[in-house]
């Protein structure tokens, strides 16, 4: 009897500490409005909520707000440090940018878009992949946070593939030119507004579709880090520590790789989105 | 984990747009500019080598024919002056023979000449000489009479018609 109550505390420990250990993952992944540095715990200015048309907007500048400028400057200023220079060769760093912007120019915009649509592009999907890619590798580094882990985030940077298929796409073909080019040829009439219909959840269900898989690659490889070092507290012992840390570090690379795929990726969908609309299939 | 947080989504796209906005005007347009002239420029490097490349080739074609051409050419001229040399030794062969036949002639000529002219000559000479040979032997040997009998003899000696 006193085993089985013993066995039960136990059972009930472990269900508590695991309830624990998910808030504590919970509250590493998740947005916050302060940013713990060493040794001091950095608040961050809290506005007051705007409400506007029965919405809630609060824009406080929370942790994952800075990340974003963070991963902003810093690709800013990986760009104009690296192109310091004259003349056409470029040197050190420049070449990486260099490869990676003519990789994008080359490989994603033209590739999906055309030759012209895709040099008109560049730019975005440039600042689409650069700027995903350094906000991606920013949640790598200790004391910062994966801002693309927050569901926010990812559907504003779908919004903006959402919102430029449909302006270029208008733009290119003329607001009711866009809206019949979305069905495709050789639908009978009377199927046409359904078929409007589906095509428009299509399109919504694309774009949702690319702020799940930011999101949710980014913030898994985090829940799984976190997981294999909280194994470590939830056991109370060491033993499982060289386990712990072993798949953590392999995580860790792993997400290396995925920071750099899911960047790709989200550049590589924004392209043949907005490709699609801008020469719709003929 | 999935909290719908507009805040958030309005600060995502104020910052993507000073990123995108920044980023074009500062780093990306000179960057593509730049390696767009460098890829002109890398084209028409490859154009002009190219083109240097077939003129260089016509160029080669042609010297090589030319030097086929000068090469044909030698052979004939060394050929040609070949011939004309023979030609010319022939030639010269012959006129020196026959330069030598008619020396040789001339000179077989003069020596007739010079014979006859010295058998003319000798004979002229042994005639005086005789013939005063002659007188010498007659003058010592011949008185009147002898004179005489010798005409007389030969009066006589002479045809009879003569006579008459």
């Amino acid at each position: 009897m006193a085993m089985m109550s013993s066995t039960t505390v136990a059972a009930d420990t472990v269900a508590q500490e695991s309830e624990n250990l998910s808030a504590w993952i919970q509250h590493h992944v998740q947005n916050s409005s302060e940013w713990v540095l060493p040794g001091y715990k950095l608040e961050l200015p809290h506005f007051p909520p705007i409400h506007l048309f029965g919405i809630e907007i609060d824009l406080s500048i929370s942790n994952h707000v800075i990340m974003l400028w963070v991963a902003g400057l810093v690709t800013i200023l990986l760009f104009t440090l690296a192109f310091k220079r004259k003349g056409l060769i470029p040197g050190g760093l420049g070449i990486l940018i260099e490869w990676l912007v003519i990789f994008v120019r080359d490989e994603i915009a033209i590739a999906n878009m055309g030759e012209e649509h895709g040099r008109k592009f560049t730019p975005l999907l440039v600042t689409f992949f650069f700027f995903i890619l350094t906000a991606n590798l920013i949640g790598l580094i200790p004391l910062f946070t994966t801002s693309t882990g927050n569901v926010n985030v990812t559907a504003g940077l779908a919004v903006i593939t959402l919102l430029s298929t449909q302006f270029f796409g208008i733009k290119e073909h003329g607001l009711f030119g866009y809206y019949k080019s979305l069905v495709p040829h050789g639908v009978p009439l009377l199927l046409w507004p359904l078929m409007f219909v589906v095509e428009i959840m299509g399109i919504i269900a694309k774009h949702v579709a690319l702020t799940i898989r930011l999101f949710a690659n980014m913030i898994a490889g985090h829940i799984v880090l976190f997981a294999f070092l909280g194994l470590i507290i939830l056991f109370k012992t060491f033993i499982v520590s060289p386990v712990s840390v072993g798949f953590g570090v392999f995580v860790y690379f792993l997400e290396l790789l995925v920071a750099l795929i899911q960047a790709y990726i989200f550049t590589m969908l924004s392209a043949l989105f907005i490709g699609m609309s801008v020469n719709p299939e003929h | 984990m999935l909290e719908l947080d507009p805040g958030m989504m309005i600060w995502t796209w104020i910052t993507f747009f000073v990123v995108l906005v920044v980023l074009s005007k500062v780093a990306l347009k000179p960057i593509l500019t730049t390696i767009e002239d460098r890829e002109k420029a890398i084209r028409e490097d490859l154009e002009q080598a190219q083109k240097q490349r077939e003129e260089a080739e016509q160029l080669l074609q042609k010297h090589r024919e030319l030097m086929a051409n000068t090469e044909s050419e030698a052979q004939r001229l060394l050929k040609e002056s070949r011939e004309l040399a023979e030609q010319r030794r022939q030639e010269l062969l012959k006129q020196a023979r026959e330069e030598s036949q008619k020396v040789v002639e001339q000179a077989k000529k003069e020596i007739e000449q010079e014979k006859e002219n010295a058998l003319i000559s000798l004979r002229t000479e042994i005639a005086d000489l005789a013939v005063n040979a002659a007188e010498k032997i007659i003058m010592h040997n011949l008185d009147e009479e002898k004179q005489k009998a010798i005409v007389n003899e030969y009066i006589k000696s002479l045809p009879k018609s003569a006579k008459n």
